[in-house]
C-alpha cells in the first residue's frame, strides 16, 4: 500500500462529498421559486406591500432563505466547514446537529443488530449450504433466498406486527414512545429496547440472512474449485485447515465487500420499517423533515448519511486491501 | 428497394431470435414457472376491466367501508375508502407491471450506454461516468428518491425517471467490465487491426456480448423497481391518484386492518407485490443459468449420482476391461481373477478438479438472440472467444450483488485489473 | 520394491451427458529412484491419473476403482481420507502446473511451506522443545533450508512475499520446495513447466532433476512434451484416451517407437540436427471421452488402421524388457518402415 493511493483515495472522497453536498442542497430546491414561501403568514387587510415584503424578508432571514440561491449554498458551506449543519425549523429550534444525535442511536440499534445477526447465521448457513450442495439444504437456500427476496421488508414487517403484534401480543407492535425519553441504561431499559426491537428486526434479518447465505454459498464453492485448495489437499493439510484456513479465508472477500456496501446503508435502509413501527429513527427524522420541507434537517440528514457511507466505503477498501494482498487501496474502487 | 429488404430481414431475424429466446426460457423450469406468472399478471393488467367485478376508480361503486370477505366482495372492502379490495387488486397489476417494466427498460438502455461509453471509451469519459457512479452510490438514494418525488411530483413519469436516475448505477459498472474485458479480446483487436471502426466494433462485437446481460439484468431489475415502487406508494410518496398496491397495503395499516384483524387487506396487496416480483425473479434468474451453464453443472451432479446403481456401475467397469473388449482373445497378463475392486470412498467435500473434460455441447452455452447469433458466429469465425465468454460476468448481476465481486488475480501483471467474477473458463 | 504400484486403475465421471471414461485400467510401476513419464495429449487422462494415485478425487463427481495402489510397499487403496491426510505431502508429493493458481493467493508463500512441516508434526525441535512458538519457528527455518535448496536467492525475503509479487519461475521453484519439504519417496509432477517460457522451463526441470537425483526420490512426470521427457524421465508410458498404448525406456520409445501414436508424437518434436523438411502430424484431434471409437480407439487418426482395428481393442502386449505396445500391427508397422 503506497501513500500516494492513500492520498489519491483521501482526496477522491472529499471530492465526491463536496458533489453530493452541492446535490443535497440543490436537488430540494428544484422548481422551488421561494421556500420559505409556506412559512409567509398572510396577509392581513391594512397591511402595505412594503410591510408585506418586510415581514416576508424576515421570515427568510429566520429560516436562512435570504438572498440568492447560490449565496444561500456559500453560505451553507461555509457553515458546514466550521462543523454546523444549521437549525431546524421544527418548533424550539433545535440544532439539526441534535435531531439526529437524539435519533442516530436507535436507528444504530435496529440496523446494526439486524446487520450482525445477518452475518453471522448467514456465512453459517451458506457455508453450510455450500457443504452439502446440490443436496436438499442447498435447495432449500436457493429457494428461500428469491422467495425472501421477492418479499419486500416492509411486507414482512407488516405480517409480523399483524400476528405476533396484534393477532397473538407476543410482541409491541408498536414502539413504546416512553422508551426512547427515559433511556437511562438500566437493565430495564435495555430490555424494553430489545423488546420492542424484536419485530422490526425479525422483519430486516430475514433477507439479510438469505443474501448473506446466497453469496458465501457462491462464494465458497467458487474458491473450493480453485487450485490452491487442491494444493492444500495434496500437502496433507488436514480438512479444518482446508476450510478455514483457505477456502473459507478467501471466500470472504466477498463477503467483506458485501458486508461494506450494508454498512454504508447502514443509517438509510430502515425507513419503512422505522415507519411501520413507529421507531423514532433517523427514518422518522427524515420524512418528518420531508414533509415539513425542513431543508436544513433533510440535507443534514442526507449529508450525514452520506458521509457515514464515504467513511464505511474508504474502511472497506481499507480493510480489504489487508485482507488481500493483491489490492492495493486505490485500486479498488 | 434494398433497404426495406434489409429492415424486413432484421425484423424477421429480431423476431426469430425472440422466439428462441421465449423457447429456451421456456424449456428452462424455472423460468416456465416465471413466464407462466408474468403471462397471468399481464392478462389481469390489461383486462383488468373485463376482468374486475368493480371499477374501482369509480367512486359511485364504492360500498361500505371495511366489509369482510363475501361473495359479492370477494376479498372484502377497503377500510378507508370503501372500494372493493378484489378489483383493486386486479387494477393494482397496472401500475406495478408497468412502472417495474418501463423502468427496467430505461435502465438497461441507460446503464447499458453509459456502461459502453465508459468501458469503450475510456479516458475522460469513463473518469466522469465513474464518478458519477461512486457519487450515486454514495447518496442514500430512498431518502433522495423521497425528496425528488416531493419536489417533481409522484406522476408516472417522475418515479420512472426517478428510479431510472439512481438505478443504473450497478447495471453500468457490470456493463462497462465486461466491455473492457471484451475490449482487450484478441478478436477486437484483430478487427481493429484490419481496421473496423469503434462504431463497428461496438455494433458488431460489443452489443451482442452485452446484450444477453441486458436482459437478464432488466428482469432483476425490474423486480427490484417493483418492490422500491411498492415501498415508496406504502409510505405515501407514490402516485396518489393511482391503485397500486403498496397504497393498499398503507391504507389497511393506517385504516387500523390491524386492529381489526382484517388479515385480507394486509395479504392480498402482499401476495400481489409477491407474485410479480417473485415472477420477474424467476425469469432472471433462469436467464442467469441459461447463460450460464457453469452454475447449473453443480447441482445436477448429485441427480446424476443418484440414478447410478452399483449394478450399472460394475458393467460400467467392467466393459473397461481388456479381457471384455477382446472376447476372450486377451492374450497379456490374465486379469486377477474375481478382484474385489471398491470405490475408493473419499472425502465429498473435495471440489470437482482438473482433469474433467468439458464437455458442453457449444449450442448449450449460449441463447440464440439476435444479435447474440453475430456474436456466436464472429467468434467462431475469428476464432476468438466462445460466446459463453459473454455470460462470464453474469453472476454480478445475481441479487445478492456483491460489488466488485471477487478479486480475479490477473493473469498478465500490468494490466489493467478487470472486476469479474471468476466464471470464465479457466 | 517399487516406489509406486498401480494396477488396473479405473476412473469415471458420470455426468448427464453420459459417463465420461477418463481412466480405463492403467497399470503403472515405478522403481525407487527413477523417474516416469506419462505422456499423452491433453484429456487423456494424464492428470486424473496422478489425482487418483493421491487419491485426491472425490466421489462426486468422480468414481475410481483399483486392484492394487501401493506407494513403497504399503498398501494406500483402503486407506480412508484422514489416514491418506498423513501421507500426502509426506510420502506422495505433487507439483502443479500453473503456479499462480496453485498458490494461495492471499497467504505467504513462506507460511504455506510451513503448513507442511506443522501438518507433518516435523518441525519439533531438535532439542525437545515441541512448544507451539517453537514449533513454528522450526518450521519457518526448515522453509527457509528448502527454499535456498530450490535456488532461490534471498529465501528470507522470499519467505514473505505473496504469490503474485514472485515471477513464475520463482512460483514453480516455491511448489517444487513444496513438495521435496518432507522428503517423500514420490513426487507426482503435473505439467510441472507448461506455464513457463522455454529457458525458465530448462532452469525448473534443472533443479528437479537435481533434487532428484540428490535425494533419490522417485517422481512421475505427467507431460504432453516429449523434449522434457528425453533429459529427465527413464521410462515412458504412452497414454491415450484413457488407456496405456506403448511403454517403455526412453531410449527405447526415442529410438524405436512402435506404436502409430507414438511415431506421431515423435514427428512432432524438433531437434537439432534433424534432416526432416516437416513435422508429421497426427491428423484429427481426441475423441469425445464419452463416445470412444469401436475397436481401437486411435484407428480414426491412424494411417495404418486396417479392418480388425475398427472392430476389436488390441491388447497391451508384453514384449522383451518390459516394453508394452497395444496395437494390431506394430510388427507389419515396423518391417514396413524398415523395409
Amino acid at each position: 500500500m503506497k501513500a500516494s493511493y492513500v492520498i489519491k483515495r483521501i482526496l477522491l472522497t472529499i471530492f465526491i462529498f463536496l458533489v453530493v453536498i452541492t446535490l443535497c442542497f440543490f436537488i430540494p430546491r428544484i422548481g422551488v421559486s421561494d421556500p420559505a414561501s409556506r412559512y409567509y403568514p398572510a396577509q392581513t387587510a391594512g397591511m402595505s406591500d412594503e410591510e408585506y415584503e418586510y415581514i416576508k424578508e424576515q421570515i427568510r432571514i429566520q429560516y436562512g432563505l435570504n438572498g440568492s440561491t447560490f449565496q444561500q449554498y456559500i453560505n451553507y458551506m461555509a457553515d458546514l466547514f466550521t462543523g454546523d449543519l444549521g437549525t431546524s425549523y421544527q418548533t424550539g429550534s433545535p440544532k439539526v446537529i441534535d435531531c439526529i444525535a437524539e435519533c442516530l442511536p436507535w436507528t444504530l440499534v435496529l440496523s446494526v443488530s439486524n446487520l450482525l445477526i445477518s452475518l453471522v447465521i448467514g456465512i453459517l448457513i451458506g457455508t453450510m449450504a455450500a457443504w452439502k450442495r446440490g443436496r436438499w439444504q442447498d435447495k432449500l437456500l436457493l429457494n428461500a433466498s428469491t422467495i425472501t427476496t421477492a418479499l419486500p421488508a416492509f411486507f414482512i414487517a407488516l405480517i409480523l406486527s399483524f400476528y405476533l403484534g396484534f393477532e397473538w401480543e407476543i410482541f409491541p407492535a408498536y414502539t413504546d414512545q416512553n422508551m426512547t425519553a427515559n433511556f437511562d441504561w438500566s437493565w430495564q431499559a435495555i430490555s424494553t429496547v430489545m423488546y420492542n426491537a424484536a419485530l422490526p428486526v425479525f422483519a430486516m434479518v430475514i433477507g439479510g440472512i438469505v443474501s448473506y447465505a446466497q453469496s458465501t454459498r457462491n462464494s465458497v464453492i467458487a474458491v473450493s474449485g480453485d487450485d490452491f485448495i487442491l494444493t492444500a489437499k495434496a500437502k496433507g493439510l488436514s480438512n479444518n485447515k482446508v476450510i478455514y484456513g483457505h477456502t473459507l479465508r478467501n471466500a470472504m472477500l466477498p463477503i467483506v465487500t458485501q458486508f461494506g456496501m450494508n454498512v454504508s446503508g447502514l443509517i438509510g435502509g430502515s425507513v419503512v420499517i422505522e415507519q411501520i413501527f413507529n421507531w423514532n429513527g433517523m427514518g422518522t427524522l427524515f420524512l418528518t423533515a420531508n414533509s415539513n420541507n425542513d431543508y436544513p434537517l433533510m440535507m443534514g440528514i442526507m449529508i450525514f448519511m452520506s458521509a457515514f457511507a464515504l467513511v464505511a466505503n474508504l474502511l472497506t477498501d481499507f480493510v480489504y486491501s489487508l485482507l488481500d494482498p493483491r489490492v492495493t487501496l486505490g485500486e479498488r474502487r | 428497394m434494398k433497404v426495406l429488404k434489409n429492415v424486413g430481414l432484421f425484423c424477421w431475424r429480431f423476431l426469430c431470435g425472440v422466439g428462441r429466446f421465449f423457447k429456451k426460457l421456456w424449456q428452462h423450469k424455472q423460468g416456465r414457472v416465471g413466464l407462466i406468472i408474468v403471462a397471468f399478471l399481464a392478462v389481469l393488467a390489461i383486462f383488468a376491466p373485463l376482468i374486475a367485478p368493480y371499477d374501482p376508480y369509480d367512486v359511485t361503486q364504492r360500498a361500505e367501508k371495511g366489509l369482510t370477505p363475501s361473495w359479492e366482495h370477494l376479498l372484502g372492502t377497503s377500510i378507508t375508502t370503501g372500494q372493493d379490495i378484489f378489483s383493486m387488486l386486479i387494477y393494482g397489476t397496472r401500475s406495478s407491471l408497468s412502472i417495474g417494466l418501463i423502468t427496467g427498460v430505461v435502465i438497461a438502455v441507460l446503464g447499458s450506454l453509459l456502461g459502453i461509453a465508459a468501458g469503450y471509451l475510456g479516458g475522460w469519459v469513463d473518469t466522469l461516468i465513474m464518478r458519477v457512479v461512486d457519487v450515486l452510490l454514495v447518496i442514500p438514494s430512498l431518502p433522495l428518491v423521497i425528496v425528488m418525488t416531493n419536489v417533481l411530483g409522484t406522476s408516472y413519469a417522475v418515479i420512472v425517471l426517478v428510479f431510472a436516475a439512481f438505478g443504473w448505477t450497478g447495471l453500468a459498472r457490470v456493463v462497462r467490465s465486461q466491455v473492457i474485458l471484451i475490449k482487450n479480446a484478441n478478436y477486437v483487436k484483430a478487427a481493429e487491426l484490419v481496421g473496423a471502426s469503434k462504431w463497428y466494433i461496438m455494433w458488431r462485437h460489443i452489443l451482442p456480448a452485452v446484450s444477453n446481460l441486458l436482459i437478464m439484468s432488466t428482469a432483476l431489475t425490474s423486480a427490484g423497481i417493483m418492490v422500491a415502487e411498492a415501498g415508496l406508494s406504502f409510505l405515501g410518496l407514490g402516485n396518489p391518484t393511482a391503485i397500486s398496491w403498496g397504497k393498499m397495503l398503507a391504507d389497511a395499516q393506517s385504516g387500523g386492518a390491524m386492529l381489526f384483524g382484517h388479515w385480507w387487506s394486509i395479504l392480498a396487496p402482499g401476495i400481489g407485490i409477491f407474485l410479480s416480483v417473485y415472477s420477474f425473479m424467476r425469469i432472471g434468474l433462469a436467464l442467469e443459468e441459461i447463460l450460464n451453464p457453469k452454475m447449473r453443472k453443480g447441482s445436477s451432479m448429485v441427480k446424476v449420482f443418484k440414478h447410478l446403481n452399483n449394478t450399472y456401475l460394475d458393467e460400467v467397469f467392467a466393459s473397461m476391461d481388456e479381457a471384455s473388449r477382446l472376447k476372450g482373445e486377451y492374450a497379456g497378463d490374465a486379469l486377477p481373477e474375481e478382484v474385489k475392486t471398491e470405490t475408493l470412498a473419499l472425502e465429498t467435500y473435495a471440489p470437482l478438479t482438473g482433469g474433467v473434460p468439458e464437455v458442453v455441447p457449444a449450442e448449450e452455452i449460449a441463447i440464440e438472440l439476435p444479435a447474440a447469433e453475430i456474436a456466436a458466429e464472429n467468434a467462431e469465425n475469428e476464432a476468438g472467444a466462445p460466446p459463453a465468454e459473454s455470460a462470464a460476468p453474469a453472476e454480478e448481476s445475481a441479487p445478492a450483488q456483491t460489488r466488485g465481486g471477487r478479486h480475479r488475480r490477473s493473469k498478465k501483471p500490468g494490466k489493467p485489473r478487470v472486476e469479474t467474477k471468476d466464471g470464465g473458463d479457466k | 520394491m517399487n516406489a509406486l504400484e498401480v494396477k488396473n486403475l479405473k476412473v469415471i465421471f458420470p455426468t448427464e451427458m453420459g459417463i465420461v471414461r477418463a481412466v480405463e485400467g492403467i497399470d503403472i510401476e515405478i522403481e525407487q529412484g527413477k523417474c516416469a513419464a506419462i505422456v499423452g495429449e491433453s484429456g487423456c487422462g494424464k492428470s486424473v491419473t496422478s489425482l487418483a494415485v493421491m487419491k485426491l478425487l472425490s466421489t462426486p463427481p468422480a468414481i475410481v476403482r483399483v486392484d492394487k495402489l501401493e506407494l513403497g510397499g504399503t498398501d494406500i487403496k483402503g486407506l480412508t481420507d484422514k489416514q491418506m491426510q498423513k501421507v500426502r505431502g509426506k510420502d506422495v508429493a505433487m507439483i502443479f502446473q500453473d503456479a499462480l493458481t496453485a498458490l494461495n493467493p492471499v497467504m505467504q508463500v513462506g507460511k504455506q511451506i510451513d503448513e507442511i512441516f506443522l501438518a507433518h508434526n516435523l518441525s519439533d525441535g531438535e532439542n525437545g522443545k515441541t512448544g507451539r512458538v517453537n514449533r513454528k519457528k522450526e518450521a519457518k527455518r526448515r522453509t527457509i533450508e528448502a527454499l535456498k535448496l530450490v535456488g532461490i536467492s534471498d529465501a528470507e525475503l522470499r519467505y514473505k512475499a505473496y504469490p503474485h509479487q514472485l515471477s513464475g519461475g520463482m512460483r514453480q521453484r516455491v511448489l517444487i520446495a513444496m513438495a521435496f519439504a518432507c522428503n517423500p519417496n514420490l513426487i507426482i509432477a503435473d505439467e510441472p513447466t507448461t506455464a513457463l517460457d522455454v529457458t525458465i522451463q530448462a532452469q525448473v526441470l534443472d533443479v528437479l532433476k537435481d533434487l532428484q537425483r540428490k535425494r533419490n526420490t522417485s517422481l512421475m512426470l505427467i507431460t504432453h512434451d516429449l523434449s522434457i521427457v528425453m533429459n529427465m524421465a527413464d521410462e515412458i508410458y504412452v497414454m491415450y484416451c484413457g488407456k496405456i498404448v506403448e511403454r517403455g525406456t526412453t531410449r527405447e520409445i526415442f529410438k524405436d517407437p512402435l506404436h502409430p501414436y507414438t511415431m506421431g508424437l515423435l514427428g512432432s518434436i524438433a531437434r537439432i540436427g534433424d534432416a526432416k523438411s516437416r513435422f508429421v502430424q497426427i491428423p484429427s484431434s481426441l475423441p469425445s471421452p464419452i463416445h470412444k471409437p469401436s475397436g481401437c480407439y486411435f484407428h480414426p487418426r491412424c494411417q495404418y488402421a486396417g479392418e480388425r482395428c475398427k472392430t476389436e481393442m488390441p491388447p497391451l502386449e508384453k514384449l522383451e524388457g518390459g516394453r508394452c505396445v497395444r496395437c494390431w500391427n506394430y510388427k507389419e508397422i515396423k518391417n514396413g518402415k524398415n523395409g
